[in-house]
């Protein structure tokens, strides 16, 4: 004799019918955002920008991981170091007002993203001289996302890294603009939809 | 062979050149001998000597050593070779300047002295006009003297060397020319590393090059006296290159393939301080020493072919000598800790083959050609072919199979492990030394049996 047939007699009941939870099945199955399958390379650089200079992020350029690198001249001013700083996510009118995002180097030698900063000061004598911010934005389940902020002296030295998973992707949509310090250029670097390669707009007139 | 057992087999009186073949190599031989000098010629340096000096082909003009103790034996064997002795220079720190400005003609330098001086040893050498650099291990201390070297190497049009020997070990090139004939498929990951047992190297008497005693920095020999000063003030993989060099050959870096980022872990700090615990009691002055080198540090690196490689440094613990090689495809892998194989479709399922029947099965053209003359050369006959190449490729006026490029790749992974791990291991970007060429290179080294 069956258990089931043993259950059945022990407590009268008619067979159990099957189970409907309304759980739907495990499923393994790779996130939207990490499949590059029908997506293509979105690469621009910009080599003459100023402090006046924006660009816009479209939300379907941060669906997927993309990286941003500017390169920055020396910090020293007369008075001291000098901050240098990029914001993001600017808003146009219209769109739902969201919390913008800055980053860069602050006057005291921190590397900054929001208001995180990196643990250790950088060296001063590192600020003087050419840097490169290498900002790298990773989409996250939920719409949320994972941003890894480096700066890099001019020989290729990782100098300070900041992480962050207090932005969701939808922040980082929006004009971005370079708020403070001297740049030499701008990377934007991505993966979009083939139709819609021309995911960029910009006012510069250079690229 | 190891270097302890080359110390062992030798006496410090100078008798290198009794392992070595009495045959001299390239008897009689016609064209114009390469006239090269020797900046140290410690104990490193006098397994570099001891085969100059069986060569026909060469012409050792000049040397350089702080060392009165190691001159003298580095004399020894010169004299001992029959060959013609050689300027000497010595007296202070920078006597090597002195021999560069007062030895004309001179095509080729090798330096095998401590690693703080090869950079300033490399650039001296090619802003005094020399063409041909060979160096040991590592090419520099910063990731700026990296960049320095491979700028002055482009800007003199000059060739350096780094003379990464394991290279050029038996199975290393065995298992590089299976990798060339497609045996594990496409490579996927590789292992190696520098795990060594080094507690005798940078600890001893200051009489006797390994062990008998705690000491280094200036109470220590050869070694001791510089090398340990390194573990006492930095965090990171200090001795890639061993590691490093033979992997990179496998996946072709710098040439179709760069290393792209790396992070660095490390251990606590024991072993050394435990080791001078143990041998010198607890109240000996060094016990008080403060080192920074973790006991185990493991970095992983990417590459841009998207090949993954660990590579781990093991200085400071009690073990055997072993390199810790793994090269894996789609098809199979070699591991050298267990000495085996295994292919797909020709190894029984799930099984190791021994490695032995395959790596004598693709023993490298070079080896074959050349594994007699090699036979009693330091570090178990590879130190021949490295300075064979370097010398042939002088020689001939071509480039040398391992160039600047590679020398600062493999050797910058020091500076970068360090700064991996002064950053929390992060992952650190990886510089690309050759500017964008790389992707362009061919593969040059080791393609047939002439050098």
């Amino acid at each position: 004799m069956q258990r089931r047939d043993i259950f059945n007699i022990l407590f009268k009941g008619s067979p159990p019918s099957e189970l409907n939870t309304a759980e739907s099945e495990p499923v393994i199955k790779a996130p939207v955002y990490l499949i590059n399958e029908g997506t293509i390379p979105f690469f621009q650089v910009w080599k003459s920008i100023s402090e006046d200079v924006e660009a816009s992020l479209l939300p379907r350029l941060t669906n997927h991981e993309f990286a941003l690198k500017l390169g920055a001249g020396s910090l020293e001013t007369p008075e001291g170091l000098s901050g240098v700083s990029l914001r993001l996510g600017i808003k146009d009118a219209g769109m739902p007002a969201l919390n913008e995002i800055t980053l860069g180097v602050n006057a005291a030698g921190y590397l900054f993203i929001g208001d995180l900063q990196s643990k250790s000061k950088i060296h001063y004598d590192k600020l003087i001289a050419d840097l490169q911010f290498i900002l790298e934005v990773k989409p996250q389940p939920n719409g949320k996302s994972f941003a890894k902020l480096k700066l890099v002296d001019q020989i290729g030295l990782t100098l300070a890294v900041v992480k962050s998973e207090q932005f969701s992707q939808e922040n980082w949509v929006g004009v971005f603009r370079l708020d403070l310090g001297q740049f030499h250029f701008l990377q934007l670097e991505g993966r979009c939809a083939p139709e819609e390669n021309q995911l960029l707009t910009t006012n510069i007139s250079e690229y | 062979m190891n270097r302890r057992e080359f110390v062992r087999t030798t006496s410090l009186t100078a008798a290198a050149l009794t392992v070595l073949p009495e045959k001299t190599l390239f008897a009689n031989y016609a064209g114009e001998k390469l006239k090269i000098a020797m900046m140290g010629v410690g104990l490193r340096g006098q397994n570099h000597l001891a085969l100059i000096l069986k060569r026909d082909d060469v012409e050792l003009v000049a040397i350089c050593d702080v060392e009165p103790r190691m001159l003298e034996m580095a004399k020894a064997m010169i004299t001992k070779s029959g060959k013609p002795m050689p300027k000497i220079y010595t007296g202070d720190n920078y006597a090597w300047k002195k021999m560069l400005q007062q030895t004309k003609d001179l095509k080729s330098v090798l330096i095998a002295t401590p690693w703080e001086w090869h950079k300033p040893m490399i650039i001296g050498s090619l802003e005094a006009g020399v063409k041909y650099v060979a160096t040991e291990v590592m090419l520099g201390i910063t990731l700026q003297d990296h960049w320095d070297v491979v700028q002055a190497a482009e800007k003199h049009d000059a060739q350096v060397m780094m003379l990464e020997n394991v290279c050029y070990r038996r199975d290393v090139l065995a298992v590089l020319n299976m990798v060339r004939q497609g045996l594990f498929g496409e490579i996927t990951h590789l292992q190696g590393g520098y795990q060594h047992d080094l507690r005798e190297v940078k600890f001893n008497d200051g009489v006797k090059p390994y062990g008998g005693g705690v000491e280094f920095n200036e109470k220590g020999f050869s070694e001791a006296k510089w090398r340990t000063n390194h573990s006492v003030h930095r965090n990171g993989d200090l001795y890639p290159t061993h590691g490093i060099g033979p992997v990179a050959q496998c996946i072709n870096i710098n040439r179709g393939n760069r290393f792209l980022k790396l992070s660095s872990f490390a251990t606590q700090s024991r072993g050394l301080h435990k080791y001078i615990v143990d041998h010198g009691g607890e109240n000996h002055p060094n016990a008080k020493v403060k080192f920074r080198l973790g006991d185990i540090v493991t970095t992983t690196i990417q590459c841009a072919n998207g090949e993954t490689i660990i590579l781990q440094h093991d200085t400071n613990s009690p073990r055997p000598y072993s390199l810790g090689f793994r090269v894996q495809g789609t098809d199979g892998l070699w591991m050298d800790v267990n000495n085996s194989i295994y292919v797909e479709g020709k190894s029984k399922p799930h099984q190791w083959d021994s490695a032995k029947e395959w790596l004598d099965k693709y023993d490298h053209p070079l080896w074959k050609k050349y594994g007699n003359d090699a036979t009693g050369a330091g570090h178990g006959g590879m130190d021949f072919f490295v300075i064979h190449a370097f010398i042939e490729s002088a020689k001939r006026g071509t480039p040398t199979p391992l160039d600047v490029y590679d020398a600062a790749a493999w050797s910058a992974i020091t500076p970068l492990s360090e700064q991996s791990i002064e950053l929390g291991n992060e992952t650190i970007d990886f510089p690309d030394f050759t500017s964008g060429k790389w992707m362009n290179r061919n593969a040059v080294f080791a393609l047939n049996d002439d050098y």
